[in-house]
C-alpha cells in the first residue's frame, strides 16, 4: 500500500498531466513540482523524462544564467508510463542552487528532430548560520494524526483530575492547568494536502514538513516519476520493483542538510518502528514507505551524506529490521552501528544510564522471531508498545487487550526518550546545534482502530514529551532552541460529550450486543460493548453519546435510548440519577496515579469516573487541517494559516537568527499583564 | 481469487468485490482500483490494500488482480505442485526473489510472490494476463518466452 484507506477519486497527479491519450508527439518533461521551493545549497536531483523519442541530442540545462548542461549524464532508455514506446531518462543527481533567487529552470534538446523545452520557476531561499557563531536548535514534536480534537480530548482526560477532596481541575468549563503544547505561546494552522490526494498519510505529509516539497502517498522524499506504475497500478510491491522505487527524484531534508552542510547533529525518536514512515522522512529516500530494509540502511548509510549515518540518535521500536534474521540481505545493521561508534541500548534502564553525547541506537521492541517477508522489502513492524498498555490499564471492553510483553517488558515512556535524545544531541563543549524529530506515533495507530483510550493516553505520553523539551529550553542560558508541535495529517475523533458509565460496564467483555445492517458493501456486523457509550465508533452508525432522545421524530437517531437491539445495563448510575449513562453537561474527571503521573482510567473506590465521551466517523486519515504550536527564537512564525511545507522554511528560519524583531514581539505579548492571559496556561 | 478470469466487466467486479474504496487514475490507459482490509484483518497506514484491480481502459479490460493479505498465507491449495513452475529474479544463479508460478486458461497466470516451494507463506498473491507481464514483469516475461 500504503495510501491511505479513502473513500474518494485520487486527484489527478500533476506531473502525468501533459501525457495525454493519443499524445504521440516527442516531448521532455522536467520532474520537479510546479511550486518547487528549495533552501540554497539544497540538494535535489534534477530529472528529465523525454517521452516518444529514441534520441535526444543538443541538451542544454540553464538555472537562471547558469549553465548546468554538463551535469547531466547522458540519455538512458527508459520505460515510462506503462505505456511501452520510445522514451529516455537524462539524469543530474544531488545537484543545488547556490545563490538565493528565483530562478527559471529550462531544459532544451532535440528529440528525434524535434526541440522540446520545458521550464520550472524556482525559489531557492537564503540560508545562513547565525553571524555571532551561537547555533540554535529545533525539536519538532509530530503527534502522528493528532489534529484539534486528539489535543481536546487529552486535555479533558489528563487536565480533569479529581483530587482527594474531590475537586475536579477542570471547573466551570476552565482548567487550572492545560496541556504543554497548549502553553506554547504562538498557534497557526496547518493545511496538509499532498501532491496526489486532499487526505495524506505520513509519508507524503513528513516529505513536507522534512524537504518544504510535496509528493504523493506513500512517497519518502521522493517525487513522482514515470516508473511508478510498475508498482503502484497494481500493488506489485517487492525486491523486483524496489528499483522503481529508488529511481524517483530525491529532495534532500533538512536533517541531512544540516549536517552535511554545517556538521549539526540530527536525531529521530518514535514510539513506532524506527523504519515507520514519520522518522523515515529524517533519514532516507524511496518513493515506498514499506522499503524498510532500504530504510534502515539508509539510515547506517545516507546518500546525502557520502554514506555516512544520517543520525546520532535513533530510538524507537523496530529492532527487526536491522538483524541479520530480519533482513533479506542478512546485515546485521546492529553491529554496523556499533562498528561506526554508536552505543546500542534496549531498555528503558539502560536508556536512563547513558550519559554522554556519544550516538545512540536505541531500539526498544522487536518480534520474537524476525524474519524479512515474503515481498522481500522489509521485516514485521515492531512497534513500541502504546502508553495505554505499557501503564498497564485495563482497556474498555471493545479495545483489544494487548499482547503480552515478554521480552520487552522495559520500555521507555516517550518523555524518557525525548530526555536522553536532548542529552545526547546537546553534550559536549562547543555543541554544532541539533535538530530532533520526536513522534507520538499510536495516536495514529490506536485511532485506525477507533481505540479511543490507546489513542488519548498515547497523546498523553506525548504531551509529556513536550513538556521535557520545554523544560529544557527554557533553562537555556540564551534562548535558543525552537520547539514546535504539530501533526502529520488528522484522522475523524470529535469530541462529543461526556459518559458516566460505571466500570462494570466500561470493562465487560463479556456482554455485548450484535447489531447488524446492510450497506453498499454488504452486510455489516457490528459488535456492542458497555463501553460505546464512551466510544461511539465508526461502525456504530446510531449511538450517539451526546443526544438525550429528546428529539422530534426526525431526529430519531440521537441518543442512547434510540440505539437498536438491547444492551440492558446491570447498574444504575449513582450520580447523576439517570438510567442512560449519557449525559452532555457537566464534566469528566478522572483519578491521578502519582507513581505514573498519568490518569487512570477507572473509578476511585466509592467513585463514579465521569469520562469524555468520543465519536469516530471513519478508521482512516482525513483532510482537515491540524494545529501547529510553537515556543523559542523563530515561533512567531508559525501563526496563522499555513501550508505544511511551510513549516520547513520556518524552522530554517529560526536557524539562522534573523528572528529578533519577531522573538521581541512574542516576548512582550507574553510578559505584558496589559493583556488577557488564558487561565490554565 | 480464482473466481475471476480477469474478462469482468467493470459491473462484474463490482458485483464480487464491491465498490473500491479508492481508484487511482493518474496513469494515462490504466485505472486502479483498490479495497480496503475487512475489519476482521488488521489495518494500518503501512498496511496495503486488501485488493488491487489493475485495467487497461485504452483496451478496455483487466490486466491483473493482486490479492494482498495482512497476514501470510499458505497457498498451496491454489498452487498444486505439479502444475507449478518456480522462476527467480534476476536469475536461479542469483536468486534475489522468486515467485510460484500456475498457467490458468485463458493466458492467465497465477503468481504466489515471494515463494519457492509448497508449504512456504505469502502476503500476496497476483491473477495476471500473460500479455501483461511485459509491462509489470518484464523479467518472468523473458523468462516465459
Amino acid at each position: 500500500m500504503n495510501n491511505s484507506r479513502l473513500c474518494r477519486i485520487s486527484i489527478l497527479c500533476t506531473l502525468f498531466g501533459p501525457i495525454l491519450l493519443g499524445q504521440t508527439a516527442p516531448n521532455v518533461r522536467i520532474l520537479l513540482p510546479e511550486r518547487t521551493r528549495l533552501l540554497q545549497g539544497q540538494q535535489v536531483d534534477l530529472v528529465l523524462e523525454v517521452r516518444n523519442a529514441k534520441a535526444a541530442s543538443g541538451l542544454k540545462v540553464t538555472a537562471g544564467t547558469v549553465d548546468i548542461t554538463a551535469n547531466f549524464a547522458k540519455p538512458a532508455a527508459a520505460d515510462l508510463d506503462c505505456a511501452g514506446g520510445n522514451n529516455l531518462v537524462i539524469r543530474a543527481n544531488l545537484q543545488s542552487f547556490d545563490t538565493p533567487a528565483a530562478l527559471k529552470l529550462t531544459a532544451t534538446m532535440t528529440a528525434d528532430g524535434v526541440v522540446v523545452t520545458d521550464s520550472r520557476d524556482l525559489e531557492i531561499r537564503p540560508f545562513q548560520l547565525p553571524a555571532d557563531g551561537h547555533r540554535r536548535n529545533v525539536v519538532l514534536f509530530i503527534g502522528d494524526a493528532m489534529g484539534t480534537a486528539y489535543r481536546d480530548a487529552a486535555r479533558l482526560v489528563g487536565r480533569a483530575i479529581v483530587d482527594a477532596n474531590g475537586k475536579n481541575s477542570l471547573r466551570e468549563g476552565f482548567f487550572d492547568n492545560l496541556l504543554e503544547m497548549d502553553k506554547m505561546p504562538v498557534s497557526g494552522m496547518s493545511m496538509t494536502y499532498g501532491s496526489d490526494s486532499v487526505v495524506p498519510d505520513s509519508a507524503n505529509t513528513g516529505s513536507s514538513w522534512a524537504t518544504g516539497n510535496k509528493t504523493f502517498l506513500a512517497s519518502v522524499n521522493s517525487l513522482a516519476d514515470g516508473t511508478d506504475c510498475k508498482w503502484r497500478l497494481n500493488g506489485q510491491t517487492n525486491a523486483t520493483t524496489l528499483p522503481f522505487m529508488l529511481d524517483n527524484p530525491r529532495v534532500e531534508n533538512l536533517w541531512q542538510y544540516l549536517k552535511r552542510r554545517f556538521g549539526y547533529r540530527t536525531g529521530i525518536v518514535t514510539t513506532a518502528d524506527v523504519t515507520d514512515a514519520t522518522p523515515a522522512v529524517e533519514g532516507s529516500y524511496s518513493a515506498y514507505r514499506q522499503s524498510r530494509a532500504e530504510i534502515a540502511q539508509q539510515y547506517l548509510e545516507n546518500p546525502m551524506l557520502n554514506k555516512q549515518p544520517a543520525f546520532d540518535v535513533i530510538f524507537g521500536g523496530g529492532i527487526d529490521q536491522f538483524v541479520a534474521a530480519g533482513r533479506k540481505d542478512g546485515r546485521n545493521l546492529v553491529q554496523e552501528f556499533q562498528d561506526r561508534g554508536f552505543r546500542y541500548v534496549t531498555t528503558a534502564s539502560d536508556l536512563k544510564n547513558i550519559l554522554y553525547g556519544q550516538p545512540t541506537l536505541g531500539l526498544f521492541r522487536g518480534n520474537a522471531r524476525p524474519s524479512p517477508n515474503s515481498a522481500g522489502l522489509a521485516a514485521t513492524d515492531a512497534n513500541m508498545t502504546v502508553a495505554y498498555d505499557k501503564l498497564g490499564l485495563p482497556r474498555p471492553a471493545s479495545e483489544a487487550v494487548p499482547n503480552s510483553l515478554t521480552g520487552y517488558a522495559d520500555q521507555p515512556m516517550l518523555d524518557l526518550m525525548t530526555q536522553k535524545a536532548i542529552e545526547v544531541l546537546s553534550t559536549g563543549f562547543a555543541p554544532p546545534g541539533f535538530i530532533l524529530m520526536v513522534e507520538g506515533a499510536s495516536i495514529d495507530k490506536e485511532s485506525h482502530p477507533n481505540n479511543a483510550a490507546g489513542t488519548i493516553w498515547d497523546t498523553i505520553e506525548f504531551d509529556k514529551a513536550v513538556g521535557v523539551a520545554r523544560v529544557w529550553a527554557a533553562k537555556r542560558p540564551v534562548k535558543d532552541t525552537l520547539v514546535v508541535v504539530t501533526a502529520d495529517h488528522d484522522q475523524s475523533m470529535s469530541v462529543i460529550g461526556v459518559s458516566n458509565i460505571p466500570d462494570s460496564e466500561y470493562l465487560d467483555r463479556n456482554k455485548s450486543t450484535q447489531l447488524s445492517f446492510t450497506s453498499a458493501r454488504g452486510d455489516q456486523a457490528i459488535t456492542v460493548f458497555g463501553d460505546s457509550y464512551t466510544n461511539a465508533r465508526a461502525g456504530l452508525p446510531w449511538i450517539n453519546a451526546s443526544g438525550n432522545g429528546d428529539f422530534a421524530a426526525s431526529r430519531v437517531n440521537t441518543g442512547a435510548q434510540y440505539s437498536p437491539g438491547t444492551l440492558p445495563l446491570t447498574q444504575k448510575a449513582e450520580t447523576p440519577a439517570s438510567d442512560t449513562y449519557v449525559t452532555y453537561s457537566g464534566f469528566p474527571g478522572y483519578s491521578l496515579d502519582r507513581n505514573t503521573g498519568y490518569p487512570t482510567n477507572t473509578a476511585a473506590s466509592g467513585q463514579m469516573l465521569r469520562r469524555v465521551a468520543v465519536g469516530f466517523r471513519t478508521g482512516d486519515h482525513t483532510g482537515t487541517s491540524v494545529p501547529v504550536t510553537a515556543e523559542g527564537p523563530g515561533a512567531f512564525l508559525f501563526t496563522g494559516y499555513m501550508d505544511q511545507t511551510d513549516i520547513f522554511f520556518k524552522m530554517a528560519t529560526s536557524l539562522t537568527g534573523d528572528t529578533a524583531d519577531g522573538d521581541k514581539f512574542v516576548d512582550t505579548v507574553l510578559t505584558d499583564s496589559r493583556y488577557p492571559k488564558t487561565p490554565g496556561k | 481469487m480464482l473466481q475471476f478470469t480477469l474478462n469482468e466487466s467493470p459491473q462484474q467486479i463490482i458485483t464480487l468485490l464491491g465498490r473500491p474504496s479508492r481508484i487511482d487514475d493518474s496513469v494515462a490507459g490504466y485505472q486502479s482500483w483498490q479495497y480496503e482490509f475487512s475489519s476482521d484483518e488488521q489495518l494500518d497506514d503501512n498496511s496495503p490494500p486488501a485488493w488491487f484491480v489493475c485495467l487497461s481502459t485504452s483496451r478496455h479490460e483487466i490486466l491483473s488482480v493482486t490479492r494482498n493479505f495482512d497476514k501470510p498465507q499458505n497457498v498451496d491449495s491454489l498452487l498444486p505442485d505439479s502444475r507449478t513452475a518456480v522462476h527467480y529474479w534476476p536469475s536461479k544463479e542469483a536468486a534475489q526473489f522468486s515467485v510460484r508460478l500456475r498457467q490458468l486458461p485463458g493466458e492467465v497466470l497465477l503468481l504466489a510472490m515471494g515463494t519457492a516451494k509448497p508449504g512456504e507463506r505469502t502476503t500476496q498473491i497476483i491473477l495476471i494476463r500473460r500479455s501483461a507481464l511485459k509491462t509489470f514483469m518484464p523479467w518472468l516475461a523473458e523468462q516465459l518466452r
